[in-house]
């Protein structure tokens, strides 16, 4: 799952370095319009449906977070 | 001795000058609820502030209050039933969900329909009745005039995230109706926000001692915002009236009067901002910062990140990602990107749910169509800007520029400049003709020779005008500072005790000084707090 992930995120943004920021919603790296097709396009590759709710810092400030919320929310959906 | 009548008419004059800015406030209001609030314990200390909090509305109007503690009775039972929905396990989870939706619904319905009924009617009427005198329907529309209650945009939107976030179940519903009516209350962000999220109020029910710590950051936040206020802000405002309802405008006077309200916006909005932090502070609660050196900003989206963030928050968590992730609007992206692709199609949902906010936030500063010009216009320039940030990457990788290339910085900051003096001409102009006459001037008859005079000729003496540079300079330096990650409070805690004490001596005669108090002057409205 991290390898998709890891591509989508830097198809999104390429200039950003996933493997090492923790603080990407924090420091303002990834922005509102990054968010909602990021997004997007994680409920698409992994089926899952990530709502208001789950978009919280917490959430997207590293690419293992976002690998974490990933992976509860496939867990809720089986 | 002052007599009954003489004494009752002096706390009503009294009453009637409870603002931010008034000594009554700092000097008096806020160090009374202290000392009342510390000789109490635990719950009284709740009782205090709470108060407190429907003295300073009461002061302001008894309707206003009623319609606060209202608003508070109703936004509690709606988040004690949200809150029992979720938890009725007899229900199926499509059930809860259902229900859920259809309480938050209403809820948000009802609120915005008592705001609406305040600020909007008549508005909505009189274009109706343009409408209707076009089209040659007779239709008359009796106006209102009905006073929107101080604060009521500000606690409309916190109840709004309170009920969306018990909804969502990111936090738990509040069983304390004392504590419900504190956070929808609370004096220190009262009439100009910041829009504050539940969990940052909590500090505020615990009831915790003052600190000396406390106050004296607490106080000193205050008096930076006393200083742009008065030193800045009320010192430039009738120079800025003055050119706003002036007959003569050319391009040069229409940027003079365009840079001044600016300035004095951001210096009275900011310092009001400061005013309200400082003060909760003081009681150990820290609010939710409301600007980031906004000027320093490198486009028009971080701008509105670091200008009035907690309205900006706001409209990103509650109408933006709302609206982004609604499976219509998601439908429809699909199919136009399926259709012109990705490239482009992955604008489409950030382009609708864009333009809900910005409609809104128009809208949130009032019924006019000044207001929703505003809104359209960052819709557009944050839509086109967000467009064109690939093309304009390119175009430095072809020129060999580097984004922090002092070329690139200087042209990002002009461009940034010119779009926010724009925004803020139509913002404070009258009429949407007036500010469309102002632009067209910038374009058509721009010349200088007229703003000497008028920098002379429009109410602001010399002393007026060496105060406000003066102030503009310090809160610039100031800035400069604190964008290059220099904690320029915690450097000042660093100098030793006598030289602090008599650089806070220093700010408090420069207040008293220059700013704009005493005979001859009025203490001018706060312009954050209309809204």
């Amino acid at each position: 799952m991290k390898e998709r992930l890891m591509e989508i995120l830097s198809d999104i943004r390429p200039d950003v370095d996933f493997e090492s920021e923790t603080a990407l919603i924090d420091d303002n790296i990834l922005e509102s319009f990054d968010i909602i097709e990021l997004v997007s396009r994680l409920n698409a590759e992994f089926d899952i449906e990530i709502s208001p709710k789950d978009l919280t810092a917490d959430n997207f400030n590293s690419a293992s977070a976002m690998e974490s919320l990933v992976a509860s929310l496939q867990e809720d959906e089986d | 001795m002052m007599d009954a009548s003489e004494f009752m008419n002096c706390m009503a004059r009294w009453w009637e000058q409870l603002s931010y800015t008034s000594w009554m406030y700092f000097a008096l209001f806020l160090p009374l609820v202290m000392i009342i609030y510390q000789a109490c314990r635990g719950r009284g200390r709740r009782i205090v502030l709470l108060l407190s909090g429907w003295f300073f509305f009461a002061s302001l109007s008894g309707f206003l209050l009623a319609v606060n503690v209202l608003t508070s009775l109703f936004v509690y039972f709606l988040g004690r039933k949200l809150e029992a929905i979720s938890l009725d396990k007899s229900l199926k989870k499509k059930e809860r969900k259902k229900k859920k939706k259809l309480c938050l619904f209403w809820g948000v319905v009802i609120l915005l329909s008592v705001i609406v009924g305040f600020k909007y009617l008549d508005f909505i009427g009189l274009n109706i009745v343009r409408i209707t005198q076009a089209v040659g329907i007779a239709y008359d529309w009796k106006m209102l005039d009905l006073i929107a209650p101080a604060g009521i945009s500000y606690y409309t939107l916190e109840a709004i995230a309170y009920l969306s976030d018990v909804y969502w179940e990111k936090i738990k519903a509040e069983d304390s109706v004392l504590n419900m009516f504190l956070f929808m209350s609370f004096f220190a962000k009262l009439i100009v926000g910041p829009i504050s999220r539940y969990p940052e109020c909590e500090k505020l029910f615990e009831g915790q001692s003052i600190r000396l710590i406390d106050v004296e950051e607490g106080y000193q936040r205050i008096l930076w915002g006393l200083f742009k206020k008065l030193v800045i802000a009320d010192q430039l405002a009738p120079g800025v009236n003055s050119l706003y309802s002036g007959d003569y405008m050319d391009g040069g006077v229409a940027l003079l009067a365009a840079v001044m309200f600016t300035i004095q916006e951001y210096m009275d909005f900011s310092g009001a901002i400061d005013i309200a932090i400082g003060s909760a502070r003081v009681f150990g609660v820290r609010l939710h910062e409301n600007f980031r050196q906004p000027f320093f900003a490198k486009n028009a989206s971080d701008f509105w990140r670091r200008w009035h963030i907690t309205l900006g928050r706001f409209f990103r968590d509650y109408i933006f990602y709302p609206i982004s992730f609604a499976p219509s609007v998601t439908k429809l992206a699909g199919g136009v990107s399926k259709k012109i692709g990705r490239k482009i199609g992955r604008f489409v949902t950030p382009a609708i749910a864009l333009f809900f906010v910005w409609i809104s936030n128009g809208l949130w500063h009032g019924a006019r169509w000044t207001y929703v010009f505003y809104g359209m216009y960052y819709f557009v320039l944050i839509l086109i800007e967000n467009i064109l940030e690939e093309p304009f990457a390119k175009l430095l990788a072809k020129l060999k520029l580097r984004e922090t290339s002092p070329a690139v910085r200087i042209f990002r900051y002009v461009k940034l400049f010119f779009i926010v003096i724009i925004g803020e001409m139509f913002f404070r102009a009258d009429t949407l003709g007036k500010g469309f006459e102002m632009f067209k001037k910038i374009f058509t008859d721009l010349r200088f020779d007229m703003v000497i005079k008028h920098i002379q000729d429009i109410g602001i003496d010399r002393y007026g005008y060496f105060a406000a540079v003066t102030g503009i300079i310090v809160v610039s330096v100031v800035e400069t500072l604190k964008e290059a990650g220099i904690p320029v409070r915690k450097k000042i805690e660093a100098i030793p005790l006598p030289v602090r004490f008599a650089f806070w001596y220093c700010c408090i005669f420069a207040v008293i000084l220059f700013g704009a108090y005493g005979a001859g002057y009025d203490v001018e409205d706060l312009v954050y707090a209309q809204f």
